[in-house]
């Protein structure tokens, strides 16, 4: 995937997905803060949490991926990869405190042919979803492991 | 337990947390309650205390669907406060603001959540199989309200835009003609699509209403008139609690909405059609001819065609703004803070949002009320089903279910801004 990201990066996208004051579901907004703040050149948008609007973000790139708390029942801190196109993801299931809107907007992308051609979810497994900003210890550990593997060989100038 | 139950423990496609119980005894319906769960978010009671410049940026967050309406109401409730009057440009611009969250809100709730009701699909991502051209071109228009809320806004969701007096800036005249060729085509293709919901099966039902909506003699209304009704109320905005109350009933965390004779009353597309059908312009009038819906409408599940017939106006609306527009170099009316009350209302794609502050000499708010359209609707949501359930026994216990949550729709309720302001009282303790 890292190859994919840095070949066509400007149909690239990564999205981040998530609640930033409910704990561990702010993953995905700290995930784009972190490469926002190394000047990654890759583009990142907060993901929005309608199924409509995500549709709409999503267009016209290539190769998406998006970064969510992906609740799994595996131990926190635990990496998912998820390829949204092969892999079916169950409606209704709510995934984080975001609701479904992500598998809402898979379903409905797919029926009406609005698919990137590639589109992966990059999920961290939280510990704590209650009210609150701090990301826990096993989740903040999972982000940089995740960081690095986003970035792989792609040039990224860490602001001082 | 009754001998038949309606029973919905979560309803979707609407905005928030909320189910739905009908009970049936004997061939009639002997309880409906619409449980709204969603928690209180006590914006009346946190907004205490802080400046009123704050407020059009916080009351907006109570919704991510319609928080253009919530700043509207806000900054029209400061400015009779301060006495400021608008520059007519500055009046356009808030129309045109209007008109993107109209079209959002709209073609959301008419295509995506409401029409799979009348075509038999559990959600718009099953009938988006059958009916994608429909599909894209309801993502189409909804995607150029977006953008005109953000042209003029600042951004499509919470606009940052928006201060008492006016605007932070004008929006630029490029930014906005950019928009017409997507406008024009999206009022084309709501025309178009007014063909596919002609054709769907509108249950039976008609009952008597009062409607309760902004009126102004001279346009559609968004910001601007007095609040009237079917039934002969004619008020200014500032009478509004001396007409209405609003009452906590044990199964919901949203206030109900009432008259002060303890009528109930609708607000929202059926009411300012019926209310202003006079003021849409001929070339709205002759579509609502065109498709059978004409004043008084008083079957609610015509909603959807309204919705609609609002749509093509706001998009039409929008066009005949932006063809006139030329940026003006003032932005905002400034004034001298002074201690009063404000009242503003103003028209929510679900109906009207009345706000209500006191501030005081430093500017500070000291007291707030919030009465959102989906409060308001509440009681007459109960009592349609109150009605129209008998008529319907010979549903099986599915259709039943489809049919009720089909008739809660008909409000587009929103749920999170319903229970966006329950009982000050409580927080104060």
């Amino acid at each position: 995937m890292n190859s994919s990201i840095t070949s066509i990066q400007s149909r690239s996208l990564i999205l981040g997905i998530g609640n930033s004051f409910r704990c561990d579901d702010g993953i995905g907004l700290r995930v784009i803060d972190e490469l926002r703040a190394c000047s990654a050149p890759i583009k990142t948008l907060y993901g929005a949490n309608d199924p409509l609007a995500l549709l709409a973000q999503w267009d016209g790139h290539a190769s998406v991926v998006i970064v969510d708390a992906v609740v799994a029942g595996s131990p926190p801190g635990t990496l998912h990869r998820i390829d949204l196109i092969a892999e079916d993801v169950p409606r209704g299931i709510r995934s984080s405190t975001h609701g479904a809107a992500l598998a809402d907007a898979v379903a409905l992308a797919k029926a009406i042919d609005r698919l990137p051609s590639e589109l992966m979810l990059l999920g961290i497994e939280p510990e704590e979803t209650g009210s609150g900003e701090s990301i826990s210890a096993a989740c903040t550990e999972a982000i940089e492991q995740l960081l690095e593997e986003l970035l792989g060989d792609v040039k990224c100038t860490k602001v001082p | 337990m009754p001998e038949r139950r309606v029973s919905v423990d979560y309803m979707a496609r609407v905005e928030g947390e909320t189910s739905l119980t009908v009970d049936i005894d004997d061939g009639q319906v002997t309880d409906v309650k619409l449980s709204i769960f969603e928690p209180p978010r006590f914006f009346e009671a946190f907004l205490q205390g802080r400046e009123y410049t704050e407020v059009p940026d916080i009351t907006a967050r109570i919704c991510g669907i319609c928080p253009v309406a919530y700043q509207m109401s806000s900054v029209h409730a400061m400015e009779q406060i301060l006495d400021i009057s608008l520059t007519p440009e500055i009046r356009e611009m808030r129309r045109l603001l209007y008109c993107g969250e109209w079209i959002e809100s709209h073609v959301l709730h008419a295509f995506m959540l409401h029409a799979p009701d009348f075509l038999g699909y559990p959600s718009a991502i099953e009938m988006a199989a059958d009916h994608r051209d429909l599909v894209e071109l309801v993502l189409r228009v909804k995607k150029t309200g977006n953008e005109l809320v953000t042209a003029v806004g600042g951004r499509e969701i919470h606009p940052i835009n928006v201060r008492v007096g006016g605007f932070y800036s004008m929006p630029k005249s490029e930014s906005l003609k950019a928009l017409l060729p997507a406008l024009k085509q999206g009022a084309a293709e709501m025309r178009a699509a007014l063909d596919v919901l002609s054709g769907l099966d509108i249950p039976e039902f008609e009952r008597e209403y009062q409607f309760i909506s902004l009126h102004h003699p001279d346009e559609y209304p968004f910001n601007e008139g007095r609040i009237i009704s079917n039934k002969g109320l004619d008020i200014e905005v500032a009478q509004f609690p001396d007409h209405f109350q609003e009452f906590h009933v044990e199964h919901s965390n949203a206030l109900h909405g009432r008259m002060r004779d303890n009528s109930i009353y609708k607000v929202g597309p059926l009411a300012r059609f019926n209310n202003s059908f006079e003021q849409l312009p001929d070339s709205i009038k002759q579509l609502a001819a065109k498709y059978g819906v004409e004043p008084p409408v008083l079957n609610p599940f015509k909603s959807i065609i309204i919705r609609v017939l609002e749509t093509v106006y706001a998009l039409e609306e929008a066009i005949r703004i932006i063809d006139g527009y030329k940026r003006s170099k003032i932005s905002f009316v400034d004034a001298e803070i002074k201690a009063g009350v404000g009242h503003g209302c103003t028209e929510a794609p679900r109906g009207i949002l009345y706000h209500r502050y006191e501030i005081d000499d430093a500017g500070l708010v000291t007291s707030a009320t919030i009465v959102p359209p989906t409060a308001q609707n509440q009681p007459m949501i109960e009592d349609d089903l109150r009605l129209m359930v008998p008529g319907m026994l010979d549903l099986n216990d599915e259709e039943l279910d489809i049919r009720c949550e089909q008739a809660v729709r008909n409000y587009d309720p929103c749920i999170s801004c319903a229970t966006h302001f329950l009982d000050v009282t409580i927080n104060r303790k």
